[in-house]
């Protein structure tokens, strides 16, 4: 059995990668995930599923084989879980923010992120004051199954684990495959498998316009023929590139977690707002959730430093949509609500408060649940992305039903 | 790719003049370093599930100042410029 437990600081370096990855990837802008809301741009959809589908192939693939892995697959509680996810999703709808991209959207300057940070703060610190209450406690333990997989309990079975994971794996890149990003268009992985292929018209006007969107409020020239260049206008818009570019990030995104696993634990980032929260007023000992949180959190502090710091590099080094917190609203927001900057901070805080409230109820975000959790099998996370998916249509359709592109 | 390459000429025309910014990159250079060693130094080989919490005050205190720093350093660079990309370009 091989077997390693990393030292904690090597986390600034995983996080660095993946927020790194995704800062050019451009989900630390809150417009994109708004827009998966609205079922107008799924490119997340698409590349997490590659993420998944490649990091569950090597996950079971190298357990098989006798690698030894921190599994940390998040507990069952069947209603605890989807309440969680359903405010979890409400909130991601109102702010276009989840908790690993808040950290990613501060690396990159944005002014909002400051009140998602602060929002997100005070919605960990709600849910240490409800688990101590007997509603809490009913959620967490109510119909909870424990850490179960597809295959059973975790870490066994894991031959039977890896043949459904080469299903899964299937059922991942089909979606990847036939779920276009835009209306009308072909998927990054159609795209990356047909090189032929052209872009039409209005598929390019939308590339054009997402590349825009992107780089609105930066604060540095992009400059002409250099890197940042081709990788706002080229990598990540023709029809050529993009699709491998993109096949690529969502294949190394998902082996990082993978690698994070074997060498220390999943890949999260909410629980570190609690434990913040409890470090700095609601302590462990007198707070059982706070006490819960400090015992179990692991390198997840520093990975978010470096989620933080990664996509901070990329966006000066790479993509240059550094903002220098310029006043930026996220365009299907401003279509919606205006352009004031106090209605957005509100937006964005209590969007946070929300998302960071139904993360820690469900013991995971978008990085723990949707990406480890889903790369693991793990049923809670099944669970957790499929509520949030139909909480975040909803809500999103709801509050942006007006706006008109 | 007509599109594609008119938007890049659009763009240029709206931005100001690129400038040297090797000062700022040489910081960010050096912060980077400071910050892994910073991390280093204070977390050692502790590889449990508490984690030092001076250890990522101070890490994360470098990584927020670098930032700020980052920012008040383009802000005056470029004269506060922010990139619009329904603004007309200047001709």
């Amino acid at each position: 059995m091989i077997s390693v437990t990393a030292w904690e600081w090597i986390g600034l370096f995983i996080g660095m990668l993946i927020g790194g990855l995704a800062e050019a990837w451009g989900i630390s802008n809150p417009e994109v995930l708004i827009r998966l809301g609205r079922w107008k741009d799924r490119l997340f959809v698409g590349c997490i599923a590659i993420a998944i589908g490649a990091g569950a192939l090597a996950l079971y693939g190298l357990a098989a084989l006798g690698v030894s892995f921190h599994w940390g697959v998040k507990p069952d509680y069947v209603w605890g879980v989807a309440l969680g996810a359903a405010i979890f999703g409400t909130g991601i709808a109102i702010s276009g923010y989840v908790p690993g991209t808040v950290w990613m959207a501060l690396g990159e300057g944005r002014r909002d992120a400051v009140y998602a940070v602060l929002g997100g703060l005070l919605g960990a610190a709600s849910w240490t004051l409800i688990y101590q209450t007997s509603f809490g406690h009913w959620l967490v333990t109510y119909d909870n199954f424990g850490q179960i997989y597809f295959g059973g309990a975790v870490d066994t079975d894991l031959y039977v684990g890896f043949g459904i994971a080469v299903a899964w794996a299937i059922i991942m890149f089909s979606v990847a495959y036939f779920l276009p990003r835009y209306k009308g268009g072909k998927s990054c992985a159609y795209t990356s498998l047909h090189k032929e292929r052209g872009l039409s018209p209005q598929e390019e006007s939308k590339y054009v316009e997402t590349a825009g969107m992107l780089l609105e409020g930066s604060s540095m020239p992009l400059g002409k023929h250099n890197l940042p260049e081709k990788v706002n206008y080229h990598w990540t818009v023709s029809s050529k590139l993009f699709g491998v570019v993109m096949m690529s990030v969502g294949i190394i995104i998902g082996l990082t977690v993978v690698l994070e696993m074997f060498l220390h634990q999943i890949f999260g980032e909410s629980t570190t707002y609690s434990w913040i929260v409890a470090k700095i007023w609601l302590p462990a000992g007198t707070w059982k959730y706070s006490t819960l949180v400090v015992h179990t959190i692991g390198w997840e502090p520093f990975s978010d430093i470096g989620t933080l710091f990664g996509a901070f590099l990329a966006s000066i080094f790479f993509t240059r949509r550094f903002q220098s917190f310029n006043n930026v609203i996220p365009p299907s927001w401003e279509k919606r609500f205006g352009n004031s900057q106090i209605k957005r901070a509100a937006g964005a805080f209590s969007g946070a408060f929300l998302m960071l409230l139904g993360a820690r109820m469900a013991d995971g975000c978008a990085s723990g649940h949707i990406l480890s959790g889903d790369l693991q099998m793990a049923v809670s996370s099944l669970e957790f992305f499929i509520v949030v998916m139909i909480s975040l249509l909803i809500v999103a359709h709801i509050i942006y039903r007006k706006v008109v592109d | 790719m007509e599109t594609i390459e008119n938007n890049e000429k659009e763009r240029e025309e709206k931005e100001p003049k690129y400038r040297s910014e090797a000062g700022i990159k040489a910081f960010i250079l050096v912060m980077t370093g400071i910050t892994i060693i910073t991390a280093a130094l204070t977390s050692g080989t502790y590889n449990g599930y508490d984690p030092h919490a001076y250890s990522v005050a101070i890490t994360g205190f470098f990584v927020i100042v670098t930032i700020i720093m980052t920012a008040v350093w383009y802000r005056s660079k470029y004269n506060n410029y922010a990139y619009n990309p329904n603004k007309k370009s200047k001709r």
